[in-house]
């Protein structure tokens, strides 16, 4: 790597993050400038809130390198393009490397702002260093599997399940709420994260060929879609629904959770299909939904904005969907 | 100059004067988990020679070009150029699945593809005229053959010793695919060694000077191109036998 450096200097580093600039603006500009001013203002909303109180936490501000390294980590290992820009150029982790940082530097700006010296600068250090992590090995199933209804059917939960190892992970989650079951704080804490683990199982979205089988009708084939998830939402989640009723939360808090999963979910699905088969567009709207309803749950712009959402998702995944009919 | 030092390799006392520029992979083994994909794999790819490598699927052929490419770090066994230079640096790898980021040209994909290994940008309008692209679209609305004509267009201005090739025939029309065989004809003669994976037998044994049988992950013989002969009669004898029986008892041979 130091001798690729050295040979071509930072010319590839340069074409790298012209390269990533120039996709993620058309990508930018296709999304329109309602959804984009949209998405801007949660986005900035969102980051901002949580940076301010960070950074005007002693303890707090450390955390912001750590959520970010996390974060960058994550996505890293994700990359599709991973093995492409490996085989395109030997330097290719330096251009990874300061495309990281260049992504951390808003939250580093914040904290030099509120005098947070140090964990600014961890936060400019650590991000880079996920660059240097392979791309997450898929766990090697058996050779040969029975075909069932639910593998065949709930394809995104199959394969999302096995990604982020969703069986020990939904365990792990109970096995917290149960021991925290006194107090209405552990079942929630604990629906929340299985909320961000199945919202990880909409971001990927299938080859074109599923959906020319499925597509009859989009109406008809979204129904199913959100049926079926929220089917197996209702198996999982019930346990943490369950503990919640039974804590000091009582049942109407249980049945308004279970209610708000079920509408995040619905949600996530409906983005899916609305940017599909853009995965960028999918991910990143997901992501900034899922985190504003987690967030700020009682802000009084949330129940219109939302129903706004619905109301476009709705129409645009419609839209969308029947583009790929062939009947 | 190429045709030389391919004579060459047949006399190894030769190379004590003319040490020889071979990629090589010695003894390579590959795992995921307790599956073993590669079981001790040794070949040799020389400068100037097309090397086939044939197999079914799951045989371990793409694993094989992986380990051979650097983008699988964890196998035992030696890949090597003798020469001791990094092998991506000398090696230019068309995927079989090619990836394109989304919303770019041909024209940025290839001219990223130069400048991410430091190379000046070049025109494209003499390979152009070759491949026919519509290189100022998005790349991602190409069809199958278009994507790896592309893919194959960023290796082509570029200089590389060795060419690794997986399925490049896969998607590919008539026209282009005899276009590629030619191209492929004059890229050896200009002394660059290429690896070939492919379904079809025909272009190997047309274009190969050697094809290696993998079958499990174990390499079952190396063929000459004088041995080309027996190769698809073996295949069907190794990959078949079982189905070749019963085919017999369905359509049991006339004598006519």
């Amino acid at each position: 790597m130091v001798n690729f450096m050295t040979l071509a200097g930072w010319a590839p580093v340069r074409a790298y993050l012209r390269l990533r600039a120039r996709v993620l603006g058309r990508q930018l500009r296709e999304l329109g400038w309602w959804r984009l001013v949209l998405i801007g203002f949660m986005t900035l909303a969102l980051v901002g809130t949580a940076l301010g109180q960070a950074a005007r936490h002693p303890r707090g501000q450390w955390a912001v390198p750590v959520v970010v390294l996390s974060l960058v980590w994550s996505g890293h290992r994700r990359r599709s393009d991973l093995a492409f820009l490996r085989a395109a150029g030997p330097g290719f982790r330096w251009g990874l490397a300061a495309e990281y940082a260049l992504l951390a530097l808003p939250a580093v700006l914040v904290l030099a702002v509120f005098g947070d010296v140090g964990a600014a600068l961890a936060t400019l250090v650590l991000p880079p260093l996920a660059a240097l992590a392979g791309p997450a090995r898929e766990w090697q199933p058996r050779r040969w599997r029975p075909r069932s209804l639910f593998r065949s059917e709930t394809f995104e939960w199959v394969s999302g399940m096995r990604a982020v190892v969703g069986g020990p992970l939904w365990l792990a989650l109970l096995a917290g709420a149960l021991w925290q079951h006194r107090t209405p704080l552990g079942a929630g804490l604990a629906l929340a994260g299985w909320l961000l683990v199945v919202s990880s199982f909409y971001g990927t979205p299938e080859p074109a060929t599923m959906l020319l089988v499925a597509a009859r009708s989009p109406g008809a084939f979204l129904r199913r879609r959100l049926l079926l998830a929220l089917g197996y939402l209702a198996l999982t989640g019930a346990p943490f629904a369950w503990l919640l009723a039974t804590s000091g939360a009582g049942p109407g808090a249980a049945a308004g959770a279970a209610l708000l999963l079920s509408l995040i979910t619905s949600l996530l699905i409906l983005i899916k299909y609305a940017f599909y088969p853009n995965s960028f567009l999918i991910r990143f709207s997901q992501s900034i939904v899922v985190a504003f309803v987690l967030s700020q749950p009682g802000n009084p712009v949330y129940p219109p904005l939302l129903a706004a959402l619905l109301g476009g998702v709705i129409w645009q995944s419609r839209r969308r969907l029947g583009q790929f009919r062939y009947d | 100059m190429a045709a030389f030092a391919n004579t060459l390799r047949h006399f190894p006392h030769f190379t004590f004067f003319f040490p020889a520029r071979v990629l090589e992979i010695l003894h390579l083994r590959k795992a995921y988990g307790r599956h073993q994909v590669l079981h001790d794999v040794s070949l040799a790819l020389h400068p100037g020679t097309v090397h086939g490598l044939v197999g079914a699927n799951g045989a371990g052929k793409t694993t094989l070009i992986n380990c051979l490419f650097g983008l699988e770090a964890d196998y035992q066994g030696t890949v090597r150029e003798t020469t001791g230079v990094g092998l991506r640096q000398l090696t230019g790898l068309l995927p079989y699945e090619p990836y394109f980021y989304p919303r770019l040209t041909g024209r940025e994909y290839v001219e990223y593809c130069l400048q991410a290994r430091g190379r000046p940008l070049c025109s494209l309008a003499g390979w152009n005229e070759l491949l026919e692209l519509p290189l100022d679209q998005y790349a991602d609305d190409y069809s199958a053959g278009m994507r790896k004509k592309l893919a194959l267009l960023a290796l082509l201005v570029q200089d590389f010793r060795y060419l690794i090739l997986d399925e490049p025939f896969n998607g590919l029309d008539l026209s282009a695919n005899l276009l590629l065989k030619e191209i492929l004809r004059r890229l050896r003669a200009a002394g660059t060694g290429i690896l070939l994976t492919s379904h079809l037998l025909g272009p190997l044994t047309e274009l190969g000077d050697e094809v290696t049988v993998l079958v499990d992950g174990r390499v079952q013989r190396h063929y000459r191109a004088a041995e080309f002969g027996t190769l698809e009669a073996d295949l069907l004898d190794t990959l078949h036998q079982d189905k070749l029986r019963r085919l017999a008892t369905l359509l049991p041979q006339t004598g006519f």
